[in-house]
Formats: structure tokens, C-alpha cells, sequence
């Protein structure tokens, strides 16, 4: 062979430091997560006007404990935190699948609008009154956001990729216009709800007491995104290498672009719109452990999760007893790293 | 003429894009072992042509069958596991290592949640031997050079394992000797391993040492036929709109322009 001398010259061990991705490697690294998580549910437990040890938290989960500590616990700080949780990984989980499918580091709900879409529609069904709407609502706003952005992605030359000014651009526009309907909504509506609805849409988690509908919705949407790990993966490497592969393209880009909405919905109407968790995260963890989807996922579900959960604590507890929103925390983390990725990704 | 049915078989077919006609009417079979080089100007349509041919466009008449089952009724998995496709350029958006790229490969063999096999890695890792990449697993595949990369797609393709191989421009991004090297190894896999081959080559010269049946592609209109019969002087003289001469015999046989 004519190759002989080609492959002799040093072997760059550029990042990432490591050959692929094999189920050992995923147990390692979502088991080390998942400590993680564990750890930072147990901080927003223990922190708080009433100061908790391991042990005062163990007796008030078991209910063992004094009534005022179990109520503290079980039925303030746990469903806050664990709705934080899900809030986080179904953030991290719609961004994470966003970037496959735009094939764009940069792509996130917040960014392209579709928190903004959920908020529109979860804002409208709370004017209306109509409680049992909200959901639905967030669910037809995100849809219709990942319509106008993924629609648009489509009409390009030769369906070519995104380029990252248009993408952001878009996300620019469509965030612009949600905002607009929100400000009409805002302005309708009676001055006492302003303040919540203000605090709402910031991202906040102080009102939540159920965390059980975000948690399930995170379970299915992973669960259902993890099914189609490979085909992503094959996916991030463009549309046609995809087809060729045996891809259904369009069936599995429009589910999992369905799920991606959902995941963003479920987040929104828990905590409102909490931005740029679902940038951060998976763009942070595909450097450290690659873009093998099967592992991104939930280690982006993992992580957002955790991450979430810190900062809705910190959120609590730093300017006590003022409770700041917690997306006033992730847009203080997110905008900067934002701002770095933007000098560094080449056009 | 062997009783298997041909590797790719294709029945009337034409195509068009934004209304003009590339080709109608055309009918070839590619047989195992065979060697199909598609030669044209720029922007006859070759690159159409190919992508018709491996089921990623919709054909606006015609209907190409592998193995003798035709496409339409073959879900994109099934056409996966036959066909194997190059497209001309590749982009990687994302990080990844040259093992898992050309790992990707092996995607239409695996079932919804199986992971690759060590057989697949030992498929794989033999793939990219074969294109002079051995003992670069671990590299980042975005650090390689414009050659490396093309001949790590090459390797994904052959880690598919397909028995018809769809390339548009095998050849682009590499130099003269790879050039050689890479169509050396594909060709292999026709003439040794009962696979077929079809491929748009820009250089008449490859095309020649290479093809044994070839599409002439231009001025809307396709010939398919023995290599001897298409790559003569006249017809490419006509194709390329510029006067030909064949000099040389056997593997030294070229055409000049005069």
C-alpha cells in the first residue's frame, strides 16, 4: 500500500480523550452524575431559614421527624427541588436535542424562541382562566416555534445547514415577536397578577409544590429520545449521510422534534422560562465526554438537572429573604458562556 | 451473463431538476464484480444522477431495483444494508473520534438498542486499515487533513459492508498516489468480493484504468454501455464539447485534446 508512511508521524491526542463511547463508559459516567444529582438535592433539602442535617433530613423524608421539619421538607423544599431537577434535565434534554437535529452548538429553546412560544400559550390559557389549558397551551406555543424555526431550516439551498448568524438571527426574531404577544398579554392583564406573571416568566420556582407532571414528562421524553440514540448521532452528521444510512429522516427528525417541544413545554409551565440551561449544558458535557447521543442524553438530563437544582438554591438562600427567580441565576452563568462560544466557533 | 439478479438495475429512468431534463430513458444493469464510472461536464447532472441512483431522490420516471427488489418497496433500512453511499463532501459539525465515525457505518446492521459489537469494531478498524488510517482511533476526525478525512468516509462506507457502492468523487481531496491507492482498494471489493461499483470520477484517466462499463452524462440526454464502447473519442469529444484523440494502448490508453 501506498499509505505506509502516512500514519507514522506522531498521534495528536486531540480532545475527545477517548476511542468511543461503550455501555461501561455510560454506566461510569451517569452513575458519577448521578451522585452528583443526589448531592444537590440533598444541599437544597438541608439549606434554607431552617438549616437541616443529614440526619433531620432523613427522619423528615421517613416522617419520623417534628411536623414543622416534615412540612418543611417534604412539602416545600422536596417538590421545589425535584421540580428543579426535572425542569433542568428537560431543558438540557430539549437543547441537547436541538443541537443534534439543527446540527448547531448553538441552538437552544430559549434562544430560538421556543420558551417564548410555550409562554405565549401557557400566559394566554392563565389570562383566560381556563387552568386545565395551561399545558396544552405551552404545548401548542413550543409546537408552533419548532415549526416556524425547523420549517425555516428547511427552505435553505440544498437544505444545507444552518449557518450560526442565521440561526441565531432567528431565534433573535421569533423570541422578539413572543415577546411582543407577551407584553400585549402583560398589559391586559389585571395589576395584581403582573408580578407573578413577571416573576414567571423569568424563570421561577417558587411557587411549585408538584413536581410529579415535569418528572414523568422528563422520563418519557428521555426514554423516547434514548430510542432513537444512534439514529441522532447519525443525524448530527447531516441529513444525507443519514438518509443513506438507512435513517428515516424526515419521520425522526419531526418526532424527536416533537419531543423536544414537549420537553421545553413541561419545563415551562413548571418553572416559566428558564433560559440558556439548555445551551450549557450539553454544549459543556460534548466536550468532556463526546457526541455519542446515547451518553449526551441523559448525561445532559443529569447534568442540567443538577445544575438547576444549584442554582434555584442558591436563588433561595443568597439574597434570603428575598427569593430571586431562579432563571436570573442561569442567565448570570449562561450569557457569559454564551458570549465565549460565539468568539470561538468558527463560521 | 450470470442468473443472480443485477446488483443495481435501472429501468427507464429520467431526471430533472428546476424543469430541465439531465437524462431519460436510461437502462443499465450493474452486475457483481462490475466497475461503473459516470463521466460528464460539470453540471450534467452526475451528482443527481448518483443520488438517484442510491434511492435519496425521487427519480421523475423509472425505477432502479436492487438485487433485484425494487427501491419503492424498500424501507431506507433495507436500502442500507444493499447500498452504501459516498456523498461528494462531508461536514462534521460535531467532535468525533475516527473510530466512532467510521463506526457510523455499521448503524443500518444494528438493531434499536444495540451497541456495536466487537465484530463491528474489527470490521471497522479493518475499513480504515484498508484506507491507510490504522492506529488513528483516538484522533479527533475534524484534526485530519482534507485527504485524511475523505479516506476515513471512504472507510465508513466500506464498514457498511454494502454490495453496491454508490461514490460521488471518490477521488476528490486526494492526491495522485491515494488517488490510486483508494480506487485500488474500491475496486478490489467489486472484482474480488462480488460487490458493484458506481461512480462519478472527474479524471478521464482513472476513469479509464477503472471503469469496466460507463454513463456518458450530458446535454440532457445519458449513454450506458462497456467502458470500450462509451470512453471512446467521439462520444467524449461530443460530451465535453472539445476535440479528443485516444493515444496509448492497455492501461497506458489516454485521450488528448487536441
Amino acid at each position: 500500500m501506498l499509505w505506509e508512511a502516512d500514519y507514522s508521524r506522531d498521534i495528536v491526542t486531540a480532545s475527545p480523550h477517548f476511542i468511543r463511547v461503550t455501555p461501561g463508559r455510560c454506566m461510569t459516567v451517569l452513575a458519577t452524575l448521578g451522585l452528583a444529582a443526589l448531592a444537590a438535592l440533598a444541599i437544597a433539602l438541608a439549606i434554607g431559614s431552617v438549616a437541616l442535617d443529614g440526619a433531620a433530613i432523613l427522619r423528615a423524608l421517613t416522617g419520623a421527624d417534628s411536623a414543622t421539619e416534615t412540612a418543611i421538607v417534604r412539602e416545600l423544599r422536596l417538590p421545589r427541588a425535584l421540580a428543579a431537577f426535572a425542569v433542568g434535565g428537560l431543558l438540557a434534554l430539549a437543547g441537547a436535542l436541538m443541537q443534534a437535529l439543527l446540527r448547531n452548538p448553538l441552538a437552544d429553546p430559549y434562544i430560538l424562541g421556543i420558551s417564548g412560544g410555550a409562554a405565549v400559550g401557557a400566559l394566554a390559557a392563565m389570562l383566560a382562566g381556563v387552568a386545565a389549558l395551561v399545558t396544552p397551551g405551552a404545548l401548542g406555543g413550543a409546537l408552533a416555534s419548532t415549526l416556524i424555526v425547523f420549517g425555516l431550516a428547511r427552505t435553505g439551498a440544498e437544505r444545507a445547514p444552518w449557518t450560526t448568524t442565521r440561526l441565531l438571527l432567528t431565534g433573535v426574531v421569533v423570541a422578539a415577536g413572543w415577546g411582543a404577544v407577551i407584553a400585549l398579554l402583560l398589559t391586559l392583564a389585571p395589576d395584581a397578577q403582573v408580578k407573578g406573571m413577571l416573576f414567571w416568566l423569568i424563570g421561577d420556582l417558587g411557587g411549585t409544590t408538584v413536581a410529579s407532571p415535569a418528572l414523568v414528562t422528563l422520563a418519557i421524553a428521555l426514554a423516547a429520545s434514548l430510542a432513537f440514540g444512534r439514529d441522532l448521532n447519525v443525524l448530527s452528521r447531516g441529513e444525507e449521510t443519514a438518509a443513506a444510512l438507512g435513517v428515516a429522516v424526515g419521520r425522526t427528525t419531526a418526532m424527536l422534534c416533537a419531543v423536544a417541544a414537549l420537553a421545553t413545554a413541561a419545563a415551562v409551565t413548571t418553572a416559566g422560562s428558564v433560559g440558556f440551561v439548555g445551551l450549557v449544558v450539553p454544549h459543556g458535557l460534548r466536550l468532556v465526554i463526546g457526541n455519542d447521543q446515547r451518553l449526551l442524553l441523559p448525561a445532559s438530563v443529569l447534568c442540567g438537572g443538577t445544575l438547576l437544582v444549584f442554582a434555584d438554591t442558591l436563588a433561595r438562600t443568597i439574597a434570603a429573604p428575598i427569593q430571586l427567580p431562579v432563571g436570573v441565576i442561569t442567565a448570570l452563568v449562561g450569557v457569559p458562556v454564551l458570549l465565549v462560544l460565539l468568539t470561538r466557533i468558527r463560521s | 451473463m450470470t442468473a443472480e439478479a443485477p446488483r443495481l438495475s435501472c429501468r427507464g429512468l429520467a431526471l430533472s431538476v428546476a424543469g430541465r431534463t439531465l437524462l431519460s430513458n436510461l437502462d443499465f444493469d450493474a452486475r457483481s464484480g462490475e466497475c461503473w464510472v459516470v463521466i460528464g461536464p460539470n453540471g450534467a447532472g452526475k451528482t443527481t444522477l448518483v443520488s438517484a441512483l442510491a434511492g435519496l431522490r425521487e427519480p421523475a420516471a423509472g425505477e432502479i431495483a436492487y438485487d433485484g427488489k425494487k427501491i419503492s418497496q424498500l424501507g431506507p433500512r433495507e436500502r442500507a444494508r444493499i447500498r452504501g453511499f459516498l456523498p461528494q463532501d462531508s461536514v462534521d459539525y460535531f467532535p468525533a473520534t475516527v473510530l466512532e465515525t467510521a463506526l457510523v457505518g455499521r448503524h443500518p446492521h444494528l438493531a434499536r438498542w444495540q451497541w456495536e459489537s466487537a465484530s463491528d469494531i474489527d470490521r471497522a478498524r479493518s475499513a480504515l486499515a484498508a484506507f491507510g488510517l490504522a492506529g488513528l482511533d483516538g484522533r479527533d476526525a475534524r484534526t485530519l487533513s482534507g485527504g485524511e478525512r475523505r479516506r476515513l468516509a471512504l472507510a465508513a462506507l466500506v464498514a457498511q459492508d454494502p454490495a453496491l457502492l454508490v461514490l460521488d468523487e471518490p477521488s476528490s481531496h486526494l492526491d495522485l498516489g491515494q488517488q490510486v491507492a483508494a480506487l485500488d482498494t474500491l475496486a478490489a471489493l467489486a472484482r474480488n468480493d462480488g460487490r458493484a461499483l458506481v461512480m462519478v470520477l472527474h479524471d478521464l484517466h482513472l476513469a479509464l484504468r477503472y471503469a469496466d462499463h460507463a454513463i456518458a452524462l450530458g446535454g440532457g440526454r445519458a449513454i450506458a454501455g462497456a467502458a470500450g464502447d462509451v470512453l471512446s473519442a467521439p462520444t467524449l469529444s461530443e460530451l465535453f464539447g472539445h476535440r479528443l484523440v485516444a493515444v496509448g494502448d492497455g492501461t497506458t490508453r489516454s485521450f488528448l485534446p487536441i
